[in-house]
């Protein structure tokens, strides 16, 4: 077989019929309106989450400034936790230009996914520590109104959970998160070696 | 005044889309079919990557051929593929006409494409566009690599895929 052989059957392949220019265009608009709809939602979820936990805020009226700031902690790790979504960070984070020769843009693309992993993980270790940190602080009002022995069972009981969280849960999610993301990465290296 | 510059240009985008995409449609297809050796997914990336044209078209500048520019996007569209593995609901996209249309290609074409979806990515959009005729030089530029890389692999992947086929005669 010699390469005219080769070109002969390549370009007898049947190809599909091309959509029509409009319903192409039409597809842009469908991606666009998506994304913008993931934004927005995302806007509105922070805003109401929020809005929730002020009125909580007020309606408690708490006495001590400890309260407040606890509060202000576990809204701050609710909004962390919301970005940490993957589809959010990609959307907060420029993709690759697409334009780029092959061996510029494999790098460009490891460099962003990298970049979105150090974030993911990051953030996940913010929200573990401000929502620990908020938590302890809210109690401070509630377990003054104690006796010492009911405070102390509560503090004991909150720690152990953050405890749980610390060293089970976000180890856990952290990889689940970061599975996907090492996937891709080592993969996109691989390519790239093909390439020298 | 502005609004009547702004409204020429969208118009001249659109006229200039509507020739680039008849004109690369089959080959971007064809691409693609050698990159994933299916045709529902070909259509895909093939749709993709004329989407991103569609929406970096503004930003060319002649800076390289359209071809090179275009084949850029193509390539980089089938190499993300891997990090896919669920692809697009078929629902998001156009055209299901491709579904219906049969699909009779001779054995060679079908072998043809099947080994070359079965080479390393990199030589996969290598032989593919050498079978498009596009010159080494080209080549170089969308993959960014040197021109002899290319002649050099170019060489060694048609001499594997001679022997995928010698094989197969035999056996």
């Amino acid at each position: 077989m010699n390469t005219n052989d080769f070109r002969e059957m390549w370009n007898k392949q049947i190809t599909t019929p091309q959509p029509s220019q409009e319903d192409l265009l039409k597809t842009v608009i469908k991606l666009k309106n998506k994304n913008r709809n993931q934004l927005l939602l995302a806007f509105v979820s922070l805003s109401l989450t929020i809005i929730f936990i002020l009125v909580i805020g007020y309606y408690i009226e708490p006495t001590l400034i400890t309260t407040r700031i606890g509060i202000a902690l576990i809204i701050a790790a609710i909004l962390f936790y919301l970005f940490s979504s993957n589809s959010l960070l990609r959307l907060l984070i420029k993709d690759a230009d697409q334009s780029l020769d092959v061996s510029s843009y494999l790098p460009l693309l490891i460099k962003i996914r990298e970049k979105q992993l150090l974030l993911g993980t990051r953030v996940m270790t913010l929200y573990f520590i401000l929502l620990a940190a908020g938590l302890l602080l809210y109690m401070i009002e509630y377990t003054r109104r104690m006796t010492f022995g009911f405070g102390l069972l509560a503090y004991g009981i909150t720690t152990l959970w953050i405890l749980f969280n610390w060293i089970y849960l976000k180890p856990r999610i952290v990889k689940k998160q970061q599975a996907k993301l090492s996937e891709a990465i080592k993969n996109l290296e691989n390519l790239k070696n093909q390439l020298s | 005044m502005f609004l009547l510059t702004g409204k020429s240009n969208l118009l001249h985008m659109y006229m200039d889309f509507e020739e680039i995409y008849k004109t690369y449609w089959n080959k971007v297809f064809r691409i693609c079919m050698g990159y994933v050796n299916d045709r529902d997914w070909a259509q895909d990336i093939a749709q993709e990557t004329f989407i991103t044209v569609w929406q970096q078209l503004p930003k060319f500048r002649n800076e390289s051929s359209i071809g090179t520019w275009l084949f850029r996007i193509a390539a980089n569209h089938c190499l993300r593929q891997l990090e896919k593995k669920k692809r697009y609901p078929r629902e998001e996209f156009p055209l299901q006409i491709a579904d219906q249309q049969e699909t009779s290609n001779d054995e060679n074409v079908n072998l043809l494409y099947k080994y070359i979806s079965e080479l390393p990515e990199i030589d996969r959009l290598i032989i593919s566009l050498e079978l498009e005729e596009m010159p080494q030089s080209e080549i170089a530029g969308v993959l960014g690599i040197t021109e002899s890389n290319v002649r050099v692999r170019i060489h060694r992947i048609k001499e594997k895929l001679s022997i995928k086929f010698a094989t197969y005669e035999h056996e």
